[in-house]
């Protein structure tokens, strides 16, 4: 217990008289670290944060992560059930059979499948009419005829040269529905291709007729059979030789209109397939 | 401007040349703030080791936050809030109670031949004394008492330092001095 409790102007003098007498403690020159700390910050990209000891368990996770992503990707069976377990929970992932190889529209290994069943694999990306128009590069056209009326699904995809519209047409009375593709008709359109009769040769196999014929003024080819897939020049500089998968297998009718290079797949005959055609705008 | 050395430039120059990514004009306000900022933080970490890790890591803090200096603004106080800040998180992360080491120098050159032996042994009692209860107060009592006794703050700096309105300062320093009287009664 101290004697005497200090007055107000004794502790402001004491204390005045302490501040001159307090040892402390001598501090080294912080300035070099402060420097190169600062340096160092500018320096270091935001990724090189993760190679600090706080992250070093990074690696093994994207390890793990890659290794199961591997697994979703190259096993079928893995996938199904990923599929499966994604539609749970709310994400629309139809897993349909593997595409027929296209060279022009084969889908790269380990590409998601597409949302929409096996027939129109390949198609592309499903959009809105309004957006393919948008899109196309091109004035896209659409067969008018009462048959057809308006497309139920469209998609896009990339061809050589161009991008192809595809417009798909589900159920119409008076036209089968395809066995293998479950649509009655597809009508295919991309610019700047062309076919000529030499490029069939090597694709019709017997039972499969090709016939020469004109549409709305243009040059066609009626293909009657189960055709799988042909060939036709881009429209490219140098004009070099491209395929196309028809995915009805069955009849087509393929025809220039303008820059176009048109096609309908539909097991309707010749004469309703023209007509179709004609109707084009 | 540009041409004068450094050593010579205010303190606004340099914040401004900082703030504008010059190095050597931000090494210049470190040289001449650190030991002020070391003692702020040994105030409240009680530790010399601590203290110049806070010093340290404010001044990174503080190169980091020049864009919100207010300029033209004094550059100490704004500083010192910025280490009070540092050396308060240091001293909770720690999670000891800080003892204190402050102590009066003996070798101090101070002359106290003025005073009578006995005299000089009772400012030498009155000043162990006061020590001991500084040490026994909390860190924002402190903090207060050595901004103004030990660092010769303005008032101004001190509201600025402590991050409180200028009218409250006066109040603040008078509560901790009568916390400190009533400790010092009882050392």
């Amino acid at each position: 217990m101290s004697e005497l409790r200090l007055d107000e102007a004794q502790l402001d003098a004491a204390l005045a008289d302490l501040g001159a007498r307090i040892a402390w403690p001598t501090t080294p020159d912080v300035r070099a670290n402060v420097l190169s700390r600062i340096a160092q910050r500018r320096r270091t990209p935001w990724w090189r944060s993760f190679e600090s000891a706080r992250y070093g368990f990074a690696p093994a996770i994207v390890t793990v992560v890659l290794a199961l992503l591997a697994v979703l990707v190259f096993s079928p069976d893995v996938r199904a059930t990923a599929t499966d377990i994604l539609r749970l929970r709310g994400v629309e992932i139809f897993r349909g059979p593997v595409p027929a190889p296209s060279p022009s529209t084969s889908p790269a290994p380990g590409t998601v499948p597409s949302p929409v069943p096996s027939p129109i694999l390949g198609l592309g990306a499903p959009v809105t009419l309004a957006e393919a128009m948008a899109q196309a590069g091109y004035r896209v056209v659409a067969p008018t005829d009462a048959a057809l009326g308006s497309p139920d699904q469209v998609f896009l995809h990339a061809v050589t040269g161009s991008t192809a519209v595809s417009l798909v047409y589900a159920i119409r009375p008076g036209i089968p529905v395809s066995p293998q593709a479950g649509v009655a008709a597809i009508f295919t359109e991309f610019a700047g291709g062309s076919v000529d009769e030499q490029f069939f040769g090597k694709v019709l196999d017997s039972g499969t007729t090709l016939e020469r014929v004109t549409v709305n003024g243009q040059p066609g080819f009626w293909i009657q059979g189960s055709p799988h897939f042909f060939f036709y020049r881009s429209g490219l500089a140098g004009g070099g030789v491209s395929q196309e998968l028809l995915r009805l297998a069955g009849n087509t009718l393929i025809w220039q209109q303008g820059d176009l290079l048109l096609r309908l797949e539909a097991q309707v005959d010749k004469a309703t397939a023209l007509r179709i055609a004609a109707s084009v705008r | 401007m540009e041409g004068r050395p450094l050593e010579q430039s205010g303190e606004s120059e340099l914040v401004e040349r900082a703030r504008r990514g010059d190095h050597r004009a931000y090494a210049e306000l470190v040289a001449r703030y650190q030991a002020l900022a070391a003692r702020v933080a040994y105030v409240i970490t009680a530790s010399a080791s601590d203290a110049e890790d806070v010093a340290q890591d404010a001044f990174v803090k503080a190169y980091y936050a020049l864009d919100r200096f207010r300029e033209g603004a004094p550059f100490r106080p704004w500083l010192l809030r910025i280490v009070a800040n540092e050396a308060k998180n240091r001293r909770v992360a720690a999670g000891r109670r800080p003892t204190v080491e402050l102590g009066v120098a003996a070798d101090r050159a101070l002359s106290e031949t003025a005073l009578s032996p006995e005299d000089a042994a009772v400012a030498a009692d009155l000043r162990a004394g006061l020590l001991a209860a500084i040490d026994r107060l909390r860190p924002d009592d402190r903090l207060v008492i050595a901004y103004r006794y030990f660092m010769d703050l303005s008032e101004s700096e001190m509201a600025e330092a402590l991050g409180i309105a200028r009218g409250t300062v006066k109040s603040r320093l008078a509560r901790a001095l009568g916390r400190l009287r009533e400790v010092y009664a009882d050392v």
